[in-house]
């Protein structure tokens, strides 16, 4: 017999339908309260600030996660690539705009190749140390090469067109970042869960041996995530200058756990083998409806915290009760069932 | 499903639209701030407070709570979307922040930077606490009083990334060059990172490193209080002097007891006061930023606006204010 | 067999030798830096680091971790410094000076040890919900306590109100607490050593204590021979709040300030100093006593640092250079471990 409580907990399960809902919910409650403020047309603004710089990291991070290691060291990425881009830009007299955009993805993924050599290496080191010592190395690095000095002056259509422009799609005014950061997820997406080389990541995630053994080089899988990780750091580098319209050594401190909580929230776990591209990617719009509300209502930035720590811990405390509730009620009907034969 | 989606996805969009026609408003300012929490800028936004119930205004105010720029460019958004009449900016970092404040300015938001300024191009007006030269010429001479004119100084500062200490330490330096201070040398400049931990353990490193040390400037609230403490730790106190800008509520107690003779700070409750008649007046039209133009700041008086030499503008609130032993009873719990 | 063999595979013995190592390079360019005043100095000022570091090690042991200590030291300092401000009076006393009696006014405030178990009553509170999380809701230790960490440091500025303590709000045994000296070290010292020893006979020779390695190393194994995994887990947790609790009053009382962002990014150096000192962040393994020497290894490089007399751009190095010897540090351990673990086969095999 199947009952309808029985339900619930199958339906939460599925992180997505419960982020969705928060969604709904989260817009609903803030629109009521900041009526003139806080509207879908607003709203789709500030997803230059909440969604985009964050959840290009959360892309890189996802991999990590899914893989069960995790890498603290992505902002500073960030920041080294955009310094080492701004500083060959040089406002306009070093080299020519795309060659050190090309410089800067390329200082991306040498920090992830880095990164990834010294997890493959140091295997007795959980990934979160030699990365927490990486992240103050390129910070290092950034604060060497720029000192109190910030870099920019860099094009118009990059720091005004990129950073700040909207492009009008059916009469709403959609920010270019967005649609940068848009057109990745379905290819990250079919690429990640329905193509064999997305899926060794949660093969080797879910059970590094038993894929060792089936023949998948687990070595290079995680040197590659660790690589992907670097680029995507050093794309969220980019897009986060284009807004700032300079670069400081400074830039995008503490990214690192934004990125992660996107990427916990949309349900990938730091014990690896789970992560969904479509949940990053509502767990990105969640958090870009709760932040920018809670800052239209309360305008206090620790609050803003705190309820950001509230719904990470929720989102994943939830669904493993009610898995619990389900597994004690079902362990108790089965004993009733025994006790009636 | 999509059916679903669209209907009440289009729902939302019908909801957001039908409440969004609302009605006059008084003049509002957004107030943003380089920490949540400091306790200098809440001292800054009682001096709004009190130009509001002067002027009629209404501000809202806020700050990140890691002193981030990202932090206090989300805050600037937020305040553009929604459309306040003056953005009044003390910043993390003068350059990182002139993007988004050009675009709010391009909606006809007026700029105006206090304490901590904006580049010219991110902002109508500066409202400067007090010129920097003073601010480093005033320290020199009261170091150098305190010492009898001779012996080795160093300077605690915050980091080496901060704007506004370098130039400080650039004026320190260009008035230790004067032949009065001919018999003061300036050992060396160290950091602690506006961090109480870090600057303790800098502060005790020189006086462990420089056995004839007679002198700390450290224009710096977090250092003034740490280097304070630790003079006072390691038995130091009136064997090495003190002086820089502090709090007066946090470094009551050093003032009382003589660890430190005599500090500066400029009064946070003016400069929220002053930055908020100069953004009030620029909403109103009396003032556009430009040199010259003059305006009344309440019980400030009247300030003019003046060259900055950066491309911008801006207008002084006063001269750096002297805390000492005697005075420090009416201040130390005002801010 | 050689001493120096004999020392190589001593793990602590090689720390410690690092540790002389680093002493004595930045002796010679700052003589003043070798000095034992210094040196006590240092001890000293590592001692709230090795507090938490203990409490680090119980959480890591049982095979979690707990990134929001800075937190916790935050909301119980700032909690018992409100109280301590809003209790504040004053009381006249005579004390001698020079031989002549003398009025003075002494600030006093609630009884200092009310304050500091209140602190630690606080951060053993954070600590119960940690554990709770992570225990029985089954939450991953890194983002209950990341979660947490936003949340606590939320509740410490609700609780301030955004104000902050200063040395004019403390009772003058608050101030003196971190500040008595017995027998040229400072009473921080006294008070790690204490910690270190109750938690050394805890985990040595108590039942509860041997349980902490024993759920790390084996989960299931130990769940099979009746330990009760998740108590243990939850205990650990308890323990690092309390020691945090107690840090943040120690912090709170050496800097005379308490602000609502008190010591943010602490936790970092914390896990470091567990790491160096040579225990496994997936739990089970690690010795106390390498903590004690890897928390005090980030002392002297820290404390170093200032000492080196670096002058101009070279401020800009430290960042880097702090950044590369922790990671030497981490990497020389792990040789050692691997030199470690080849013999003992080579060994077996003989």
């Amino acid at each position: 017999m199947v009952r309808f409580t029985d339900k619930i907990p199958a339906f939460f399960k599925r992180r997505e339908w419960l982020l969705f809902g928060l969604i709904v919910l989260t817009f609903l409650f803030f629109n009521v309260q900041e009526p003139n403020n806080y509207t879908l047309v607003k709203l789709l603004n500030q997803t230059r600030v909440y969604m985009v710089d964050v959840g290009f990291m959360a892309l890189g991070m996802l991999l990590v996660l899914i893989l069960g290691d995790i890498d603290i060291s992505v902002a500073a990425i960030a920041a080294l690539s955009a310094t080492v881009m701004g500083v060959t830009y040089k406002a306009g007299q070093g080299l020519p705009f795309g060659i050190s955009i090309v410089l800067m993805l390329v200082t991306g993924v040498l920090c992830g190749l880095v990164n990834g050599l010294l997890v493959i290496r140091f295997k007795e080191l959980f990934p979160m140390i030699i990365t927490l010592a990486t992240q103050t190395l390129y910070r290092g690095i950034a604060y060497i090469i720029l000192k109190d000095q910030s870099a920019g002056s860099f094009p118009t259509w990059f720091s005004k067109d990129l950073g700040y422009g909207l492009v009008n799609i059916f009469g709403l005014d959609v920010p270019v970042m967005l649609l940068c950061l848009l057109a990745v997820f379905p290819l990250y997406h079919l690429w990640l869960h329905h193509t064999v080389s997305g899926h060794r990541y949660f093969a080797t995630g879910t059970n590094l041996t038993a894929s060792r053994f089936s023949g998948i080089h687990t070595d290079k899988i995680k040197l590659s995530a660790f690589m992907l990780n670097g680029l995507f750091a050093a794309i969220a580098g980019f897009f986060l200058t284009s807004r700032t319209g300079s670069v400081k050594y400074t830039i995008g401190t503490g990214f690192e756990m934004q990125a992660i909580a996107v990427a916990v929230l949309g349900g990938a776990s730091t014990s690896g083998g789970k992560g969904s591209v479509v949940g990053l990617l509502l767990a990105l719009v969640l958090l870009t409806a709760l932040k920018n509300g809670l800052m239209l209502l309360y305008n206090d930035a620790f609050i803003l915290n705190l309820s950001v720590g509230l719904l990470l811990i929720l989102v994943v405390l939830i669904p493993n009760l009610l898995g619990m509730l389900n597994k004690y009620r079902t362990v108790r009907r089965q004993r009733l069932e025994l006790a009636k034969t | 499903m999509k059916r679903i989606l669209s209907l009440i996805l289009a729902a939302m969009m019908l909801l957001g639209l039908a409440l969004a026609v609302g009605a006059e408003e008084p003049i509002t300012i957004g107030v943003v701030y380089k920490q949540s929490g400091n306790p200098f800028f809440e001292a800054g936004v009682r001096g709004f407070d009190e130009a509001s119930k002067e002027l009629g205004f209404t501000f809202i105010h806020n700050g990140p709570a890691d002193s981030s720029n990202e932090g206090q460019i989300q805050i600037i958004e937020g305040y553009i979307q929604q459309e306040v009449d003056a953005i009044a900016i003390s910043a993390n970092d003068a350059a990182g922040v002139v993007s988004v404040l050009q675009t709010a300015m391009d909606k006809g938001i007026k700029v105006v930077s206090w304490d901590s300024k904006v580049e010219a191009a991110g902002r109508n007006l500066n409202v400067d606490p007090s010129v920097a030269q003073n601010i480093g010429r005033v320290q020199v001479e009261e170091i150098a009083k305190q010492i009898g004119y001779e012996g080795q100084i160093a300077i605690l500062s915050a980091a080496a990334t901060h704007d506004n200490q370098n130039t400080w330490i650039a004026y320190m330096k260009e008035e230790l060059e004067k032949p009065e201070y001919d018999k003061i040398e300036l050992v060396t400049v160290v950091y602690g990172d506006d961090l109480t931990d870090k600057s303790y353990q800098e502060m005790q490193g020189l006086i462990n490193s420089y056995p004839d040390l007679k002198g700390v400037i450290s224009p710096t609230t977090v250092g003034v209080a740490a280097a304070a403490v630790a003079i006072k730790d390691m038995g130091m106190s009136g064997k090495i002097k003190l002086t820089g800008l502090g709090l007066p509520s946090e470094m009551a107690d050093h003032l009382a007891d003589g660890t430190c003779e005599a500090m500066f700070l400029w009064n946070p409750i003016d400069l929220g006061y002053a930055a908020a008649y100069a953004s009030i007046a620029m909403v109103k039209g009396d003032i556009t930023g430009a040199v010259g133009e003059k305006f009344d700041a309440g019980r400030l008086g009247e300030r003019e606006i003046m060259d900055a030499g950066d491309g911008g503008t801006f207008i002084l609130v006063g001269d750096p204010f002297r805390f000492t032993g005697e005075n420090i009873d009416d201040w130390k719990n005002v801010y | 067999m050689s001493f120096l063999k004999k020392l190589v595979r001593n793990r602590e013995a090689g720390l410690t030798l690092v540790i002389i190592l680093l002493v004595l390079l930045v002796g010679l360019r700052n003589p003043a830096f070798a000095s034992l005043s210094n040196l006590q100095f240092i001890l000293g000022d590592t001692s709230i680091m090795i507090i938490l570091a203990l409490g680090m090690l119980c959480v890591l042991l049982v095979g979690s971790i707990d990134i929001s200590i800075s937190a916790i030291m935050a909301l119980s300092a700032m909690t018992a410094g409100i109280l301590m401000k809003n209790n504040l009076g004053l009381v006249e006393t005579t004390t001698l000076v020079e031989g002549v009696e003398t009025a003075l006014a002494i600030k006093t405030s609630t009884p200092l040890i009310v304050l500091i178990l209140l602190a630690m009553g606080v951060g053993a509170a954070c600590g119960l919900v940690n554990g709770l999380l992570i225990a029985y809701g089954k939450v991953l230790p890194i983002v209950a306590t990341l979660g947490l960490q936003y949340i606590i440091y939320g509740l410490s500025h609700l609780v301030s109100s955004g104000q902050a303590i200063y040395r004019k709000d403390m009772s003058e045994s608050f101030i003196q607490f971190t500040r008595h000296n017995l027998l040229g070290f400072n009473s921080k010292v006294w008070i790690m050593l204490g910690t270190f020893l109750l938690l050394y006979f805890f985990i040595t020779y108590l039942r509860s204590g041997r349980r902490l390695y024993a759920v790390g190393s084996n989960r299931e194994a130990a769940q099979m021979s009746g330990i009760d995994t998740k108590r243990t887990t939850l205990m650990a947790h308890v323990i690092m709040g309390a020691l945090a609790g107690l840090a943040g009053m120690l912090y709170a009382s050496h800097d005379n300030k308490v602000t609502q962002d008190m010591a943010m990014g602490y936790e970092m150096y914390v896990i470091a100093a567990c790491v160096i000192g040579g225990v496994s962040v997936t739990g089970g393994f690690g010795k106390i006593l390498g903590v004690l020497l890897g928390a005090l290894a980030i002392g002297v490089i820290n404390n170093g640092l200032t000492m080196l007399r670096l002058t101009g751009n070279s401020e800009f190095w430290k960042k880097a250079i702090q950044g590369a010897v922790i990671l030497i540090a981490v990497v020389t351990n792990v040789y050692i471990k691997r030199g470690h673990e080849k013999r003992v086969l080579r060994e077996r095999r003989l």
